[in-house]
């Protein structure tokens, strides 16, 4: 007993020193992180990017040339919309495309995903807002789903008990709809802070892709067609001012696609990857271009996409060039919220 | 003699074991009627989206309650068996030193363990009638680190306390704060449940600790 | 007071050439001595001696540097529970559960000695003192502790008894007690005591065997008895600047000179004495010697200072 307890003080000790020893160098050696902010300019067909030169002075770059804040605004009209207005610079036009600010502010939209969002840990109750209510602002449901191994259920919470009937309802019409049970994924926005409700996304054992809604108190199944090679991965329901697209959604080969509206297409966004798991997005859209930033460990890249067929424009790396980490026990993640041994 | 080394700490323990336990029922009592009366007045459907959408346990006033009492149980044990060296009597028992020793640990890890079996008790009890299982898991799943706290802080400050030198006790203060910072370092809820069985697995190393401190004791080691 | 004639049994105690040091300071190096069953053996030494060091190493508090210590043929350091039962400890100070009354200590201490626990000898001590029986040990004078602590090893009944400095914070009365109860104890049931005090003359009354400890070394070991009946004090005048005899080293114990008057300790009788003085041509004048109480003969043999 007494060498066992030994060994278990030394074991103990060790652990520390390779948990906190590590911790303790990267926490005095960690550098300011840079911040760029970088827009795709559909003018330019190039990005802007804000970067602070020796004096601390802020300037706008597309790598060759320099541009005023003024200029800089001009050519992300779009994202500057508002100071343009102001200014009485707002164009009429861009290319052949008569623009006006509320077009620019019914199509303009912000996307973000973070890796802790699709890692967890997550709480497998889902709110299914009533879609088609009659009024203005969406509210919240009197109760929560959850999936089974049969189908779903459904819990009214101020009772505390199964809503059998609705329960039935909605796992007849998905099962009818060809939905094979239990299901393997499932996403959506279960907050009421929209302007619209686009329901759930869900995936069945045999990786078929649905829409799930609530209209009027009854279940709304739509079957989304997806290519057969395709294994989905990560799904973001998108609820958009412009109503152009159902969701965000990515496979298993890290490619990244859009279901668009009303024709539930899924259309490949022609950018190299994306894991949901390991990096965060913002796409930043408008009625031209997408500024897509996909972020990890090793730097940022961004992607100036094609706002109507997904093209890819051009693209930009930067990387941080990051002191090495000191190699040591962890239990944290930028990537999830659980604790587990790293 | 297990018995009799029970009734020893009943007769150290048994006025901190009642405040104990009541302060435990009367903390988990409040963070269920803090359920109950937000209930009555925002409704529990508001309960429940706030513990869907914001991670809500509505448990969090027992963080450091099960640490607290597990400290303070060891303190309560052991510094009365360390005055005069009255260790030396407990130790000249015609019993196994090791017997002896881990019979008085596992008074303590026995009493812990029943506040925390009322607590989860009690807060199943009322949760599971108002909240769904994903909800009521959500709460008690929470709190499961915490009493593992409770536990691994009961074993480090009985070595301490048992721990003869000045220099050894300081040494084994400062690992302890580390090792117990582990279990509060994520607040979100059910963060720590792939870690619980590494964490029980430290726990119960730890609980290997206090021996060494009786061999210390033994062996007359000095500052 | 009757002595008991010294047995010739195993002893019951074996300590071979202890060593230990506290850092660099050595206590003692090679210490050998034994205790004989029935016999009480009282540990004498000036502070810093060792002789808590010893206490601590036969009660198993200790781990010497080196040597062995046996208490029943058993190594102290791997004795088994059992024979635990065997051995009464007092622990400096008459430590006992503060946290307990009365009741509840000898309720605690019975359950560990099944079938050997004598309850009356406890109580029958404990009627002496003035205390309620619910009175917590923490509240009671240092006097009433150590009737607790008494009362408890005589329901114990153990064979050897380890009494660390028994007369500490004692006022005479209690002191007397204690002693007289110890020593009719022992003697009746053929106990072996091994203790130490500061106490000299409570040692006087209860000891028979003394181990006397000089740094680093044991001075002596022999019945009290023995050792009062040999020793003396001798006193003389000298002339001034005469010095201090040269008679052979272990012979004279702390000799000391103030104006003209020589004062050492010896064993040698007062004619072997006269005689060595007579050999070396030492003048000296009213040659006494006398008989001396334990405590002079601590004092004498080991120094003032």
């Amino acid at each position: 007993m007494k060498y066992i307890s030994k060994l278990f003080l030394a074991l103990t000790l060790l652990f520390l020193a390779l948990w906190q020893l590590p911790w303790a160098y990267n926490f005095m050696t960690k550098e300011k992180p840079k911040h760029s902010f970088t827009l795709f300019s559909p003018l330019l067909k190039n990005f802007i990017s804000n970067k602070v030169d020796e004096a601390g002075n802020l300037y706008s770059t597309d790598g060759e040339n320099n541009y005023t804040k003024a200029e800089t605004d001009s050519l992300l009209p779009f994202f500057h919309y508002r100071q343009l207005i102001q200014d009485g610079r707002f164009p009429d036009a861009v290319g052949t495309q008569k623009i006006s600010p509320r077009h620019v502010q019914q199509t303009n939209f912000i996307f973000r995903s973070h890796p802790t969002d699709v890692n967890g840990p997550n709480l497998a109750l889902y709110a299914l807002l009533e879609s088609k209510s009659g009024r203005v602002n969406l509210e919240m449901p009197s109760d929560l789903f959850r999936t089974t191994a049969t189908g779903i259920t459904f819990i009214d919470m101020k009772s505390n008990t199964i809503n059998q009937k609705k329960s039935e309802e909605f796992t007849a019409l998905l099962e009818k709809k060809g939905c094979q049970f239990p299901l393997s994924r499932i996403n959506g926005n279960g907050t009421n802070r929209k302007e619209y409700d686009n329901g759930y996304l869900l995936v069945d054992k045999q990786q078929q892709l649905f829409q799930l809604k609530m209209v009027a108190g009854h279940p709304f199944v739509r079957k989304i067609e997806v290519p057969g090679s395709i294994e989905l991965d990560a799904m973001f329901i998108t609820e958009f001012r412009n109503r152009s697209m159902l969701a965000f959604v990515t496979d298993k080969q890290e490619q990244f696609y859009v279901i668009t509206l009303p024709d539930y297409e899924m259309r490949k966004i022609q950018i190299p990857g994306f894991n949901a798991h390991k990096q965060q997005i913002t796409i930043i859209g408008n009625l031209y271009a997408w500024t897509i930033h996909v972020k990890d460990a090793l730097g940022s890249y961004y992607y100036g996409v094609d706002a109507n067929n997904y093209q890819l424009y051009k693209q930009l790396r930067q990387t941080e060039k990051k002191k090495k980490k000191m190699w040591g026990i962890h239990f944290t993640s930028n990537l999830d919220n659980y604790m587990k041994i790293r | 003699m297990i018995q009799a080394l029970f009734y020893k700490e009943w007769i150290k323990t048994r006025w901190f074991l009642l405040v104990a336990l009541l302060t435990i029922i009367g903390v988990t009592g409040y963070c269920i009627l803090r359920v109950y009366r937000a209930g009555e007045l925002n409704g529990m459907d508001h309960l429940w989206l706030v513990m869907l959408t914001r991670g809500v346990t509505f448990v969090e006033l027992l963080q450091y309650l099960p640490l607290a009492i597990g400290g303070l149980l060891a303190l309560v044990q052991f510094v009365p068996e360390m005055q005069k060296s009255c260790l030396k009597l407990t130790l000249h028992l015609p019993h196994s030193a090791l017997a002896t020793t881990y019979s008085m640990l596992l008074w303590g890890t026995l009493f812990l363990t029943l506040c925390f079996c009322i607590s989860s008790g009690l807060l199943y009890g009322y949760l599971h009638t108002v909240f769904t299982t994903e909800l009521w898991q959500q709460s008690l799943f929470t709190t499961f680190p915490w009493f593992l706290a409770g536990y691994m802080a009961y074993f480090l400050t009985s070595a301490i306390c048992l721990e003869p030198t000045w220099k050894r006790r300081i040494g084994y203060c400062m690992m302890s704060l580390v090792l117990l910072h582990l279990f509060f370092l994520n607040h979100t809820a059910q963060a720590y449940n792939p870690l619980l069985p590494f964490l029980i697995l430290l726990t119960l190393l730890t609980a290997t600790f206090p021996w060494l401190s009786v061999l210390r004791f033994k062996a007359g080691c000095q500052d | 007071m009757n002595k008991k004639s010294k047995k010739t049994m195993e002893p019951i105690i074996q300590c071979k050439n202890l060593t230990h040091y506290y850092g660099k300071r050595l206590i003692y190096k090679d210490l050998n001595f034994s205790v004989p069953q029935g016999r009480i053996l009282g540990l004498l030494g000036k502070n810093g001696t060792g002789k808590t060091t010893t206490i601590n190493i036969l009660s198993g508090y200790l781990q010497p540097q080196a040597g062995e210590c046996k208490i029943f043929g058993e190594d102290i350091t791997k004795m088994s529970p059992i024979m635990r039962k065997e051995i009464g400890l007092l622990i400096e100070g008459h430590v006992q559960y503060q946290f307990m009354n009365l009741q509840e200590i000898e309720r605690f201490y019975a359950a560990f000695y099944p079938g050997k626990w004598k309850k009356e000898a406890y109580y029958a001590l404990l009627e002496k003192l003035k205390v309620a029986p619910k009175q917590r040990i923490s509240r009671m004078s240092c006097g009433q502790r150590s009737q607790v602590a008494l009362g408890l090893i005589l329901a114990q009944d153990p064979s050897l008894l380890i009494l660390d400095d028994f007369s500490l914070g004692l006022d005479p009365g209690y002191r007397r007690l204690f002693v007289d109860y110890l020593r009719e104890y022992a003697t009746a049931e053929n106990k072996t005591v091994f203790l130490t005090s500061h106490i000299i003359q409570d040692m006087e009354r209860l000891v028979d065997d003394c181990i006397l400890m000089d740094y680093g070394k044991i001075l002596l070991q022999m019945p009290v008895d023995e050792l009062l009946q040999t020793i003396r004090r001798y006193t003389m005048h000298i002339p001034e600047q005469q010095g201090i005899p040269q008679i052979a080293h272990h012979s004279l114990y702390h000799p000391n000179v103030l104006g003209n008057t020589l004062e050492f300790f010896s064993f040698l009788s007062l004619k072997e004495v006269q005689q060595e003085l007579t050999k070396q041509n030492y003048y000296f004048t009213h040659l006494k010697a006398e008989k001396v109480g334990l405590e002079d003969a601590f004092i004498g043999l080991t120094g003032k200072y």
